[in-house]
């Protein structure tokens, strides 16, 4: 069980657009709200009122800044920009939390490369967590079982839903249309278009966990590098008779 | 149970999706904090002691403090439902009540935004209309966070971003949507009408505006007298119908403006039946070519390079006149004159709070509309565009009402509305204001949404009287939604030489147990949002589309398991027993069983309720029609809205577009079409100014003159806002996290684990300037007060601004978390640094902390200083109050496991 | 990453539990019976201990038993079996010593082979992950089993001298010492290659490292969560340094000098007590080791925090 399965066709993920997340964690809440009560246990909160609250998600949106490499500070033309960041499980080619598994809960699936944990399986000794290069799993405070992202198993083969529903909660709720979901081992899909379309990238490849779940970087932003934008013409200068000048031009114009 | 809450697909705003607050919606509604019952006040005001009392009971008391007022002196109630979704009913109660004293949160919200819209365009940004998304090559957002129409925006952004078009996010902070802006302009708080002057006159010096669309759309044709002598300097000429003039180049005479062969000119001083007069057009030439409007004489007061500004003028140009949009669908226009086509410029604004919350904010927005119009980019595809029923012109709006049909009868007009000049203040006859919050007096001639933030203070210190009954409805006036926390709580619980309260009676509804609770006397307690009626009316802010009018409902979809009511049930039932107008049928009983029933069989106008759609008694008609009873009914089948799209011909330059107007009269958003050109030049703000330079009856106290002639320029313009200062050089600003809206999240499980504890993120420069580390502390002092904070460090951010997000700071013992929960430890406010007063003036007066227009609160004027400071010992920020009782105890610090019950 | 206490206790005292294990399936040690006796006793119930104390770190200990399906891919699963195995093969071993007074030889060489190879497969499950560059490197598995050799040895010298009266057998001592100067050379260099290794940035780890310099503004969570516990635990520099030194002073150099002093006591009593202290200083040592093992270690998560 514990072995990964042999390259499966379908790759299932998510493309994530960097260029338009806003940082609102809606994606966040929306994983938060399906899954507590979707595929397997709860995903509990410790002293939810009290000090220091914390909880089990699937989904964590971080906030990176970015400060250019040159130093420019001084110019408000290059400034320091922010980069909204989403950290879920890239169910992984070859995903290291599933062979490190003792007990076999953690498993690839064969037919669509979902990456999960079956709870009933699992000892909670966390190795998989220790193993995975993207923090995206949890330990479950209440229920001491590993939690991760099922790319909402239970909604998108859900033939109780209609079937433009049946996408993860968190692709279905994003204003920004930052997550994507679709079938990354065809080339022809609209996910790995768009990953083909704007240099999306996978994380840290080299760690050999090779996601399925791709990025697509901010798009570059002014143009402030490249050649002198054009300067509109001053009206004043050419003619002696400046705005008023221009003016019964346009007018004749008009007419 | 809920298990589950999703967007609509079919859902003409949201389409679908759901932000980090709708899906949190469980933890809402099973929220600790909720409330239980009605609460009668037992300890000291603050103190949090209540008992849990019937609806009876609270009833009984309610009417027992209400009844003797409205009997005696009607304007002793003041009645502010702060963030109010139902301001249709909550204002037609107070005037059927007959208390002068009503407004909701728009003073210290965005009236300034309000404002400027409606006098200029006839509708303003936020609810009033929004960017062609779909359509526009430019955006530019200024001064926008997570305000209102959060989701449309964010999908606006991603439409236009996947369209090729370019956002541009002129914002003193650069996160949220500033952060996938394509270029961000990291201005200084309090000039961005400076900048965009500096744009416009790059756009008049290259000549690059749309004359056509001017001449046609827009008063710069019409004829301003131009006689210095004349009273009636800077009005505009009119013939005898009143009917504003223009000069007409072809003839070579002066024309009504509705005249259909008529050929403004835009230049030229001419004299009409002797008097000398001069188009608004070259007006604004003359104003905005000046030199100090130059890019280069404004580039460092903004923080902006010049040549920054003279790209961005160059891309809008580019942008709208050499990508025309053109939607080949004729049209006719007001006076009957066939188009082709309509013709749009693609550059789309939009602005929110930060240009907003200063004084100088009704100005600069001002200045945002005449850029939209110079360009020919307003209600035309790919710029901005309205949503019905708005625009809707200053002429069809009603003037402020403060007068009583009789003795302790209702108020004859609704309380709110339009002044057209100093003749509509409500002054009494010895000037002395008519109203609580002092609104439509000289202090703020056109707060046309009331002035919340000056009740509590003007209350406590009986200027201009005393009242007896202040009832608030979800407004935190004891905490975040209050300048000057503190002092506010002062105010809420001193004492008169008798030790009694100076506001003697405080009634407040909240569905949960906020900081304001401790201090009222008595509380009505309200539902969550899952367990009530409510309706987005037409009467009020609907839900519609540029090319749809859209209203909507809610209805409950759980019972209360508590002893709580809707808020608007409440009312109506209180104004059946205080037997109001309206609210009783010709036998003294209710007529309105509760809100719902309201909602379907008010009728305003004959066949106008608060929803438009299956109206009629067999539900098929729309707009106006009279009641179906079966209505909500049809709105649950439908998904809870209605939606009725805008016949194609109609859809843009609705303010002049005959098929809009007529479909305009008969959905009953007036009753006649009304027309319109959009006003550069806003009379009415001449009015003002020319009393205050002496002219009319009515002229504005010494004190105020030269202040109300300075800033009311009829055509926009920018001055510095009040506080600039060498002492405090920072300026200091918050905004809502995406996650939270205000106060209301911290209670909710989910949304509190993303913003525990806010921040103040101070530039890189200052840290180091000061000496302050990433994750140490700092004091952050006003002329008012001082706080102390803990420090994060920041790259992207204005370098002479601090800013961390509101309200997330908390009191200890309010919304049902642990006295240590992070909120009330290290959680903190900046309103603690923000006085409603500006220091005194030369005269001794202090003026208002406040736009001098329209009376908005000017949060963000605040200016500070900052320096290191030793961490707190406690690890708690200052100051620290102490800890309120909670009248519904802790949340539980169990193990929270949505969902186990059933998985 | 988090020292548990469950786990170093785990990985130290089944390593000399294990440790001592090698040592006698070598056939090290007294033959008596009261030697075997307790001997056994102590190498069983060391590697017991550690391993009761490993279940204290699960979530789900009921669920312990599944832990031993995975052989063929989980090191951990290895690492139970192997441990089961050795068991096993210790019973057989400890009860045909205690029933037939002769310890079989080629039994012994079994145990004391399995014994190494739980222990490398204990290492192993640090080892194997790519995610915590300080553990990824052979000279993980030689730390684990040099220590868990030397602790078995120093232990097994504490027993014999102890129940010898205080006779102390150079031989003996040798056989404990060199193994301990082997594992403070190996420490040392394990050391010297975390100072040198290579870590993920947050613009590695984000992808965005063409931007600029890359710097987490905000974590996603206002309060600390299971994963920043666990993941992004940060150790005080000083705190790290003083504890390098207990490891060194009490791990290495003390059971040196220490053996060398009970060599040359003038008393029996105090070369026992002397003995027994070695034993002692270096089992701190350890503790402080492997409490720095984890301590220390950056996990590439930690680069998103």
């Amino acid at each position: 069980m514990t072995s990964l399965p042999q390259p499966s066709k379908k790759k299932l993920g998510l493309v994530i657009d960097l260029d338009t997340c806003v940082g609102c964690h809606a994606c966040v809440i929306s994983c938060k709200e399906w899954n507590t009560s979707g595929y397997g246990a709860p995903l509990s909160d410790q002293n939810p009122y009290g000090k220091d609250p914390s909880g089990t998600w699937l989904n964590r949106v971080h906030t990176f800044e970015i400060t250019p490499n040159v130093s420019r500070c001084d110019q408000p033309d290059a400034p320091a920009q922010i980069v909204h960041f989403p950290r879920s499980c890239l169910h992984c080619e070859d995903a290291p939390c599933v062979t490190v598994c003792p007990t076999g809960a953690s498993y690839k699936r064969s037919e669509d490369g979902i990456v999960l944990v079956n709870e009933d399986a699992c000892m909670g000794c966390g190795l998989c967590a220790w193993a995975c290069p993207y923090g995206a799993r949890e330990l479950d405070q209440a229920e001491g079982v590993m939690k991760k992202c099922t790319l909402c198993i239970d909604r998108i083969y859900n033939e109780n839903l209609p079937e433009e529903d049946r996408i993860p909660a968190c692709v279905r709720t994003c204003p920004a249309e930052a997550r994507h979901f679709g079938d990354l081992g065809d080339p022809e899909s609209s996910v790995s278009k768009l990953v083909a379309e704007r240099d999306g990238f996978t994380l840290m490849p080299e760690k050999y966990a090779k996601p399925v779940n791709h990025y697509l970087p901010p798009r570059s932003r002014t143009d402030i590098d490249g050649p002198e934008p054009f300067a509109l013409a001053s009206l004043a200068e050419p003619e002696a008779t400046g705005f008023l000048g221009w003016l019964d031009k346009a007018l004749e114009r008009l007419n | 149970m809920i298990r589950y809450i999703q967007g609509n697909k079919d859902h003409p705003v949201n389409r679908g999706v759901l932000c980090a607050k709708g899906s949190a919606g469980i933890m809402q509604h099973y929220s600790p904090a909720r409330l239980n019952a009605p609460l009668k006040r037992v300890g000291p005001r603050g103190s949090g002691q209540f008992e849990e009392i019937s609806w009876d009971e609270a009833m009984d008391i309610a009417v027992s403090w209400l009844k003797p007022i409205r009997e005696s002196d009607p304007k002793r109630l003041a009645f502010f439902p702060g963030r109010d979704q139902s301001q249709s009913l909550t204002g037609w109660w107070a005037q059927q009540y007959g208390t002068p004293n009503y407004a909701a949160h728009g003073g210290f919200c965005s009236v300034n935004m309000a404002a400027a819209g409606l006098y200029m365009l006839g509708g303003a940004f936020w609810e009033f209309g929004q960017p062609d998304w779909e359509r526009t090559r430019y955006v530019m957002i200024f001064g926008v966070a997570e305000d209102h129409d959060s989701n449309p925006i964010k999908m606006g952004i991603a439409k236009a971003k996947r369209n090729g078009a370019k956002v541009i996010g002129i914002n003193p902070v650069r996160t949220g949507y500033n952060a996938v802006a394509d270029e961000w302009v990291g201005i200084t708080p309090g000039t961005d009408g400076l900048f965009v002057l500096a744009l416009i006159h790059e756009l008049f010096r290259t000549g690059n505006v749309d004359l056509d669309y001017l001449l046609n759309w827009t008063n710069a044709g019409w004829l301003v007298n131009n006689d210095p002598k004349s009273p009636e300097l800077g009005m505009f000429l009119r013939d005898a119908d009143a009917k504003p003039l223009i000069w007409d180049r072809k003839k070579n005479k002066a024309l009504p403006n509705d005249d259909p062969e008529g050929q403004p000119s835009p230049k030229g001083e001419v004299t009409v039946d002797g008097i000398a007069a001069i188009p608004v057009f070259e007006l604004m030439a003359q104003k905005y070519l000046a030199v100090d409007n130059a890019p280069d004489a404004v580039a460092e007061r903004c923080g902006i390079n010049a040549k920054t500004i003279k790209r961005i003028a160059a891309e809008i140009v580019e942008a709208a006149f050499e990508n025309e949009v053109v939607v080949e669908t004729p049209w006719t226009d007001w006076l009957g004159r066939r188009h082709e086509r309509f013709v749009g410029r693609p550059v789309a604004l939009h602005a929110m709070r930060g240009i907003s919350a200063h004084s100088n904010g009704f100005q600069t927005c001002r200045t945002l509309h005449l850029l939209q119009l110079l360009i020919g980019a307003v209600e035309v595809p790919g710029g901005f565009r309205f949503k019905p029923p708005y625009p809707k012109p200053v002429d069809a709006h009603p003037t402020p009402t403060s007068a009583n049909t009789k003795p302790n009868g209702p108020l004859n007009g609704p309380h709110l509305g339009l002044p057209r000049g100093p003749e509509d203040l409500l002054l009494n006859d010895d000037g002395t204001p008519a109203r609580i919050d002092k609104a439509f007096t000289w202090d703020m001639p056109l707060s046309i949404h009331g002035a919340m933030h000056t009740v509590i203070s003007n209350a406590a210190t009986g200027d201009p009287y005393k009242i007896d009954t202040l009832f608030l409805y979800m407004a935190n006036m004891a905490w975040n939604s209050s300048m000057n926390t503190s002092g506010t709580i002062d105010m809420l619980t001193a004492k008169d030489d008798d030790d009694n309260y100076t506001i003697p009676h405080i009634i407040y509804s909240d569905a949960y147990s906020s900081e304001m609770v401790a201090y009222a006397d008595l509380i009505l307690p309200d539902t969550t949002y899952l367990e009530r009626h409510d309706c987005i009316s037409l009467l009020d802010r609907p839900i519609s589309e540029p090319d749809a009018v859209a209203d909507s409902i809610r209805w409950p979809v759980v019972e209360p398991d508590r002893d709580v009511r809707g808020f608007q049930s409440t009312l109506i039932a209180l104004g059946a027993r205080l037997q109001l107008p309206g609210f009783v049928t010709e036998d003294g009983s209710a007529k309105y069983s509760d809100y719902a029933d309201y909602m379907v069989s008010h009728e305003r106008r004959p066949g106008v309720g608060p929803l438009g759609g299956w109206r009629g008694a067999d539900g098929e008609s729309e707009g106006r029609a009279e009641p179906n009873p079966n209505q909500l009914m049809r709105y649950i089948e439908n998904g809870g809205f209605w939606k009725s799209e805008i016949p194609e011909s109609a859809r843009y330059m609705k303010q002049v577009n005959k098929d809009y107007q007529e479909w305009a009269v008969g959905m009953g958003f007036f009753d006649k079409p009304q027309p319109y050109q959009f006003q550069l030049y806003v009379e009415p703000l001449r009015k003002f100014q020319a009393a205050a330079e002496g002219h009319g009856p009515i002229q504005p106290p010494e004190h105020l003159r030269s202040r109300v002639a300075e800033t009311f320029d009829p055509l926009p313009i920018w001055y510095p806002d009040s506080c600039e200062s060498e002492e405090y050089p920072l300026h200091a600003i918050t905004q809502r996290p995406a996650a939270m809206y205000h106060s209301w999240g911290s209670q909710n499980a989910w949304l509190r684990q993303l913003h525990t504890e806010n921040a103040l993120y101070v530039p890189a420069t200052v840290c180091d300037k000061a000496g302050i580390e990433d994750g140490g502390w700092a004091w952050l002092i006003s002329d008012h007060a001082r706080i102390r904070a803990p420090v994060r460090r920041m790259e992207a951010v204005n370098r002479n601004t601090v800013w961390t997000w509101n309200a997330v700071g908390k009191r200890s013992g309010a919304w049902a978390l642990s006295e240590d929960a992070n909120e009330a430890q290290r959680g903190f406010l900046l309103n603690h640094l923000i006085s409603e007063l500006l220091p005194p003036k030369e005269d001794g007066l202090r003026w208002s902390n406040s736009d001098p227009i329209t009376g908005q609160a000017a949060w963000y004027d605040l200016r500070v200083r900052i320096e290191k400071a030793p961490p707190p010992p406690d690890g708690a920020s200052e100051p620290h109050l102490e800890p309120q009782e909670s009248p519904v105890g802790t949340g539980s610090s169990g193990d929270l496991t949505y969902g186990k019950d059933w998985t | 990453m988090y020292p548990a206490i469950s786990i170093i206790a785990f990985s130290t005292l089944s390593g000399a539990g294990f440790g001592l294990m090698i040592w006698l399936g070598l056939g090290f040690g007294s033959d008596e019976q009261l030697s075997a006796w307790v001997s056994l006793i102590i190498a069983g119930g060391l590697a017991a201990g550690g391993l009761i104390s490993s279940i204290f770190h699960l979530a789900r200990p009921d669920r312990a038993w599944r832990a031993f399906s995975q052989f063929k891919s989980s090191w951990l699963s290895r690492e139970g079996v192997m441990a089961l195995a050795t068991f096993a093969v210790f019973g057989i071993y400890g009860l045909t010593w205690l029933l037939t007074e002769n310890r079989p030889v080629g039994l012994g060489l079994l145990m004391s082979l399995l014994a190494f190879t739980t222990v490398f497969t204990t290492a192993m499950i640090y080892t194997q992950l790519r995610t915590v560059v300080h553990w990824h490197t052979p000279l993980t598995p030689l730390v684990f089993i040099s220590f868990s050799i030397s602790s078995g040895g120093i232990t097994l010298i504490a027993i014999q001298t102890i129940l010898a009266g205080g006779q102390l057998e150079l031989r003996t001592l040798v056989y404990g010492l060199i193994p301990l100067i082997f594992a403070g050379v190996v420490k040392a260099i394990w050391w010297q290659r975390a100072a040198h290794t290579q870590f993920e940035t947050p613009g590695t780890a984000t992808g965005l490292e063409h931007l600029g310099k890359v710097h987490l503004l905000d974590r996603p969570s206002g309060a600390p969560t299971w994963l920043t516990k666990e993941l992004v635990f940060v150790v005080a520099r000083r705190r790290a340094t003083a504890l390098r030194r207990i490891c060194l002073a009490f791990g290495i150099v003390a059971p040196l000098v220490l053996g060398l002093l009970a060599w040359n006591s003038p008393s029996l009593l105090l070369t026992a007590i002397l003995v027994f202290f070695s034993l002692v200083m270096h089992l701190i040592g350890i503790f402080a080791e492997r409490w720095l093992f984890f301590a220390e270690a950056e996990h590439v998560v930690a680069t998103y925090y």
